[in-house]
Parts: structure tokens; sequence; C-alpha cells
């Protein structure tokens, strides 16, 4: 009786998790992707590390990708952390590249474009999947 | 009192023999709980979990996503299979490592999969989803550490929400800036004080089995007694005399009641650590000043009369009761 209840409870945390991983693996593979224009800048998550907090800037999205060709501003709102300066996302980055990738966000965003593709259906919570500036990946630009 | 110095008295006053204070003292010492080396493995598994965080934090890109979680998979099932492998063999301080390590890395794991998955949750989701996920590990574990950080884990992670800070902000402002901050202490002392109360019943009903009750009870306590700090240095500095009056007499009055049920139910340093704080708050009266530099002095002089002669009177009182009812039985 003891052995089942050691082992159940030992197993149950690693179990969320895995389940945790499958639901988002099956969402990120299935889910359609779509384009957002962002602005912001690189802060730092106790567990997870650096990320760039970003806005999404609305006027500056193609919204014709969406269904109804309707910018969806309600819906992302609803998953945006809200922070004492307004809505806000994260998109997390290697701690190697965040000085630098910080550097052209804050600094040289008039002469960049940023992108964040996310993986989005209407009803599930949007998943970014990758940082695009001018229009390609991120790490293409910072080797550059 | 140390175990020694008790025995020696207990020997002094005939209540047990020289070679039973050996015996007990040969038992005690062969008993030996491992405390150092326990707690020593312990904050040595917090220092490398703390370690692994920080090395999941730093989102190494060369290292694509599912590899670093498959490789953290693997960890929680080695660290949980090693626990079960440690309990198994009867070695419970590596099984209390292991359900530590487990603790730990399962924070570590949601770090990694909001990275990998880029799920733009805020400390608090995380924070309260590690401690749900995780609160069974507490029904297994014996030693403090795990209910320690469990309980400063969810409470700061509640405490990050939002809507929670807010209404605690709210809370405290009302208590606080309340016309009457006497009221506002008496609401802290009642509030703490149930709370206490029932994890003390919670931690009896469940046989002292699970060290979560009595951690959170002391962190409980620790929120009370610095509250009631808190307050009496306000009173020391509030202009208001009246409601500087107000918070030395509820203060005192709680602190002697605490002592006495202290001394009821003997917890010698529940009974010095209120007295101690009594004597902070005479401190705290003489340096208020309530009136005069005459009026306060005749006032501690009258307060600690009216102590030693109450408490004298009490126990002369008391010892005639109770040599009438040895009487009455005889």
């Amino acid at each position: 009786m003891i052995k089942n209840k050691i082992i159940t409870v030992l197993a149950f945390p690693i179990a969320i998790l895995v389940l945790w991983i499958a639901d988002l693996s099956i969402r990120t593979a299935l889910m359609p992707e779509v384009t957002v224009r962002i602005a912001g800048y690189d802060p730092r998550d106790i567990i997870s590390g650096h990320y760039i907090a970003y806005t999404i800037d609305w006027e500056e999205t193609d919204c014709t990708q969406f269904a109804g060709r309707v910018c969806p501003e309600d819906e992302f709102k609803n998953y945006a952390l809200n922070e004492y300066w307004g809505d806000q996302y994260r998109f997390y980055i290697p701690e190697s590249k965040a000085k630098e990738l910080d550097k052209m966000f804050r600094n040289r965003r008039a002469e960049h474009n940023f992108d964040i593709i996310y993986k989005y259906t209407p009803g599930f919570p949007p998943l970014a999947k990758e940082l695009l500036i001018d229009g390609k990946p991120w790490q293409e630009t910072i080797i550059k | 009192m140390r175990l020694e110095q008790k025995l020696n008295l207990w020997v002094k006053n005939n209540l047990i023999e020289p070679s039973q204070k050996q015996q007990i003292m040969d038992f005690e010492q062969n008993r030996g709980t491992p405390l150092f080396f326990g707690g020593m493995v312990l904050l040595g598994i917090f220092a490398i979990t703390l370690g692994v965080i920080s090395l999941i934090a730093a989102n190494w890109e060369f290292i694509p996503g599912w590899v670093k979680i498959f490789f953290d998979i693997v960890l929680l099932s080695l660290i949980a299979g090693g626990s079960y492998y440690a309990w198994s063999k009867n070695h419970f301080i590596w099984f209390e490592a292991g359900v530590f390590a487990l603790f730990m890395m399962v924070g570590a794991s949601i770090g990694l999969i909001g990275q990998v998955f880029q799920t733009n949750g805020s400390f608090a989701c995380a924070g309260l989803f590690w401690g749900i996920i995780t609160a069974p590990l507490l029904a297994i574990s014996k030693r403090r550490s795990l209910p320690f950080c469990w309980l400063i884990l969810f409470f700061s992670s509640l405490l990050n929400i939002p809507a929670v800070e807010e209404l605690i902000w709210h809370l405290f402002n009302w208590w606080f800036w309340a016309d009457h901050p006497e009221v506002a202490l008496i609401a802290i002392l009642v509030h703490t004080g149930i709370i206490a109360a029932c994890l003390s019943m919670a931690d009896h009903l469940s046989d002292y089995k699970y060290p979560i009750f009595s951690e959170a009870r002391w962190i409980v306590y620790f929120a009370m007694y610095s509250s009631l700090l808190f307050y009496m240095v306000f009173a020391a500095f509030e202009s208001k005399a009246i409601y500087s009056f107000n918070i030395f007499f509820i203060s005192g009055i709680f602190l002697g009641i605490m002592a006495g049920v202290g001394d009821k139910l003997h917890r010698p340093r529940q009974v010095k650590a209120n007295i101690a704080m009594l004597y902070i708050e005479c401190l705290l009266i003489y340096f208020r000043l309530l009136g005069s530099l005459v009026t306060t002095g005749f006032g501690l002089i009258l307060s600690g009369i009216v102590l030693i002669g109450g408490l004298y009177g009490m126990r002369k009182i008391m010892s005639e009761i109770k040599t009438d009812c040895r009487r009455n039985t005889k």
C-alpha cells in the first residue's frame, strides 16, 4: 500500500509534465501560422531565462491572414500578461544573444521590422513560434 | 534547558537514579539522528538544482528543444526512480534528498517547457502550477526543507497574481489607514490566531505526520509577531496619544496572555519570546512618552507594580485553591 503511494506520488508530477508537453506539441503541430508586428525590450524571467517583452502592433499587422479578415485583438489580449505599463507578451531567447537582440530591439527599431510567427487557432492560447527580423528568422540577422 | 542539565536536576531532586540518567544519556547519544548530514545533503541538492535551473534559463540555442525536453524527462524519471530505490532500501536521507531534488527539478522543467514552447506565462502562473503538481510530495516527505520551500513558492506565486496583490493592498490600506489602527491590530491578531489554531488542529488530527502544518504555523506566527512589532513601533511614533495607548495596551495584554499560555503548556521558549517582546514594548512606551516624562515614569512604575503584585496575588490565590481542593478530596 505504502509502496503504491510512494510510486504514485513520485510519478505524478512527471506524468503531468509529460501530458502538458504532449498537449503543447500537438497544438504546435496542428495550429496554422499567423505573423504579427511587434515592439518591446529584453528582461529576464526567474525560471525560463531571458526574453523579449513586446506588445503587438495591430496597426502594422496584416489582418487578411485571420478568419473574416479581422485581427483578433481581444482574444490575444486575453492571453497577455497585464503589467503596470500595459499588456505584454514574451519570446524567450538564448542568454548568449540576449544583449545583441536587446540593443537591436531598443535602439534600431526604426531601421528594422520585428515580427512574431504564432501558431494560432481561435479558442486556444496562441503559441509564439519564431521571431523574425526584416522577414527572416532572428538567428540569420544576428549572425550577419 | 539542555538534556544533561535537566537530568542533573531530576537526579538532585531524587526523581531518577544516577544510573537511569546515564542510561538515558547513552540512549540519546546512540539514537543520534544525523541532522547535520541530512541538512547539508538537502542544502547541496538545493544548490545543484538551482544551478540546473540557471543552466536551463541560459537557453542553449545549439541544442534542439526536443533534445532538451527528452533529457529533462529522463532526468526527472531517474530522480524519481532513485528516490524510490532509496526508500525501498531504507536510506531515508537519500530518499528525502531525491524528493527534494524532484520538487526543484519540476520547477526547472516548467521553465524549460515554457522556453521551448514559448508559453508566455508569468512567474505567478508557473509558480502556482509548480506548487500544485508537487503538492503530493508533501505527503511523503518528513523533513522540513520541502514544506518550507513549497510554502514560500506557493504564497509568493499567489501574491504575485495581480488581483490578489491588489486585494491585499486594499486590505492593508484599509486596516492601516483606517481611523482606528488598534482595530487593524486586533483584526490581524484574530485572523492569524485563527489560522494558527486551524493549522495546530490539522497537525494534531494528522498525528503530526506532515511537517507542512507545523512549518505553515511558524510562518503564520512570524507574520503575527512581525505585524505586532510593526504596530508597536508605529505606536511609538504616532502623534495621537490615544492610538498609541490603545496599541500598547492591546499588544501588552496579548503578549501577557501568550506568555501565560506558554507557561501552562510547558513551552519555555514561548514564555521567553513573549516576555522579550514585552521588554521591547516597555522601551517603546518610554520613547513614546505618553504625556510628559513624569506621567510616563509614574505610568511605567505603576504598571510594574501592578504586574508583579497581580501575578504574586494570583499565584497565592491559585495555591490556596489547590490546597483547599486537596483538603476536600482527603
